[in-house]
């Protein structure tokens, strides 16, 4: 148990550590961090929203070899995507397995084991939800790499997010990773003190544990909201303000996509 | 004129007084040093000298004017705009992806324009020696490091007071003595700096006047050398 507490803390901490390395990604001189912010990320949300209404695998495919080139031309590391997003179709897959044997013992089948076999319908549904999950996350990755953290909120609050819920996403991204490590280290500290293992200790202070990250994360969200305060913060999003003006190539970047987007929701 | 006058001023959490009756006059351009041992109030103080929370009783005035409703956080920007505090554990003051967006939000928020806030970055990043920092993500710096950026973090809002909260808790010596040349050389651009701490080996000939404070009242205020050298009251106050 103690193992596994361990184990979750430090890949939450390496997680959250590789997630604000990413940022880096963000200030690269690729092909979406040219683009004017908030219409890179109403481009890409739409594309999201398009695999969720497109029926036609066809399509679903060329969506997500758009994604794929986007992801390559915005120069995010190939590797660092599939690290990223590798478990997420393969634990879809796992939910759809089941799908594959839509609609059950009703012929005809692609393969037949006794009485059920995978149907081409069945294959057809589960591909389709495979591969929406994974053009929906691919395109999740484009907006938070390629765009960045402050440029995202700086684009949600130019169309009109209300502040509140920009705040509570600013809030939550500032917050967690400092409270993961803070955790990780306390869990390291009551490690070094125990010599050999017992169940009912290990329990005991699991509990002590709880109740101390309860405490810490209060007084750690009080002391940063303080020192935001501090400087400045008055309860309202000031976003970096490095959008630029509207260019020609972002004129040019809305069009060519809406036109992809409009061609495939017809289509697809 | 002094820039800071409190009267009675006392600050209860709870039901534990953490100040009590405290009377201070701190004057504008004044090297104050405010010494005591741990959870004697100081960091309190330097709380409520930035207007971050309201004392219990009493009246602070900041340049001649009483400071009054300070939930209302736009009523107060106008007093806090030109008062900064680094506060004792620099993770809470380091919470952006970047240094540099840790260094940009304090004049974002007080509505200075892109420019500018890019000159401010680059000229208090080289002047604290941290500019090859400035695109590094805030959990790669070493202790040092982030109680620099912390300090530069408010620097660039170009605040009259720089108040630091034990700025220098947990550093080695090398990072000692530059966190307090920073401070030394703020002072002598004219800024007003007010720093708490308990350790008295920090406390130098440029230090006009020290507060020392135990169990939430100031027991003593004055000339640096007098005080340091009274070895029979540090004692007694768990300072030596």
């Amino acid at each position: 148990m103690i193992d596994y507490i361990e184990k979750t803390l430090m890949d939450l901490s390496k997680y959250f550590r590789a997630v604000y390395f990413s940022e880096d990604f963000s200030s690269r001189n690729g092909f979406i961090q040219k683009v004017n912010p908030p219409i890179a990320f109403l481009v890409l949300i739409s594309f999201i929203f398009l695999s969720i209404l497109v029926h036609d695998i066809f399509i679903l495919i060329i969506l997500y070899t758009i994604s794929i080139s986007l992801i390559v031309l915005s120069r995010i590391p190939l590797s660092y995507y599939i690290k990223s997003i590798a478990f997420i179709p393969l634990f879809t897959a796992i939910i759809a397995l089941p799908y594959i044997f839509y609609p059950f013992s009703q012929p005809p089948f692609i393969y037949k084991f006794s009485f059920i076999g995978i149907t081409y319908q069945g294959l057809r549904y589960s591909s389709i939800l495979i591969l929406r999950v994974t053009i929906a996350v691919s395109f999740m990755i484009i907006i938070y790499y390629g765009i960045g953290f402050q440029r995202l909120i700086g684009s949600l609050k130019f169309l009109k997010i209300p502040d509140i819920f920009l705040n509570m996403i600013s809030f939550t991204y500032r917050y967690i990773f400092l409270i993961v490590s803070q955790v990780y280290d306390i869990f390291l500290s009551r490690k070094s003190k125990m010599c050999k293992s017992n169940k009912k200790i290990g329990r005991k202070w699991q509990s002590y544990l709880l109740g101390h990250i309860f405490v810490r994360s209060s007084v750690l969200g009080e002391n940063m909201y303080n020192s935001m305060v501090s400087r400045g913060y008055t309860g309202e999003i000031v976003p970096m303000k490095k959008n630029k003006s509207m260019q020609y190539n972002d004129i040019f970047f809305l069009a060519f996509f809406i036109l992809i987007i409009i061609i495939a929701f017809v289509h697809g | 004129m002094d820039l800071y006058v409190l009267k009675n001023v006392s600050f209860k959490y709870n039901d534990n007084m953490v100040l009590s009756d405290i009377n201070l006059n701190i004057s504008r351009g004044e090297y104050l040093v405010i010494v005591g041992p741990n959870g004697a109030g100081k960091s309190t103080l330097l709380k409520l000298l930035d207007f971050l929370i309201p004392p219990s009783r009493g009246e602070i005035y900041f340049d001649g004017k009483k400071v009054e409703d300070i939930s209302n956080l736009k009523k107060i920007s106008p007093y806090r705009r030109r008062v900064g505090l680094v506060f004792q554990d620099p993770d809470v003051e380091l919470f952006s992806p970047t240094v540099y967006e840790d260094l940009a939000f304090g004049p974002l928020h007080m509505g200075i324009d892109d420019d500018e806030i890019e000159k401010r970055i680059k000229s208090v990043s080289r002047m604290l020696r941290i500019d090859h920092l400035i695109n590094k993500p805030p959990f790669y710096l070493s202790d040092g490091e982030k109680k620099k950026a912390a300090i530069a973090s408010v620097l660039t809002m170009d605040p009259e007071v720089l108040m630091v909260d034990e700025p220098t808790a947990n550093l080695d010596p090398r990072s000692r003595k530059e966190i307090m040349s920073i401070l030394e050389n703020m002072w002598k651009n004219g800024k007003t700096i007010i720093i708490t701490t308990h350790e008295l080996s920090i406390i130098n000939s440029m230090v006009e006047r020290i507060v020392v404070i135990n169990s939430g009242r100031i027991i003593r205020e004055g000339d640096p050398k007098k005080i340091l050298e009274d070895r029979d009251f540090l004692q007694s106050n768990d300072l030596e």
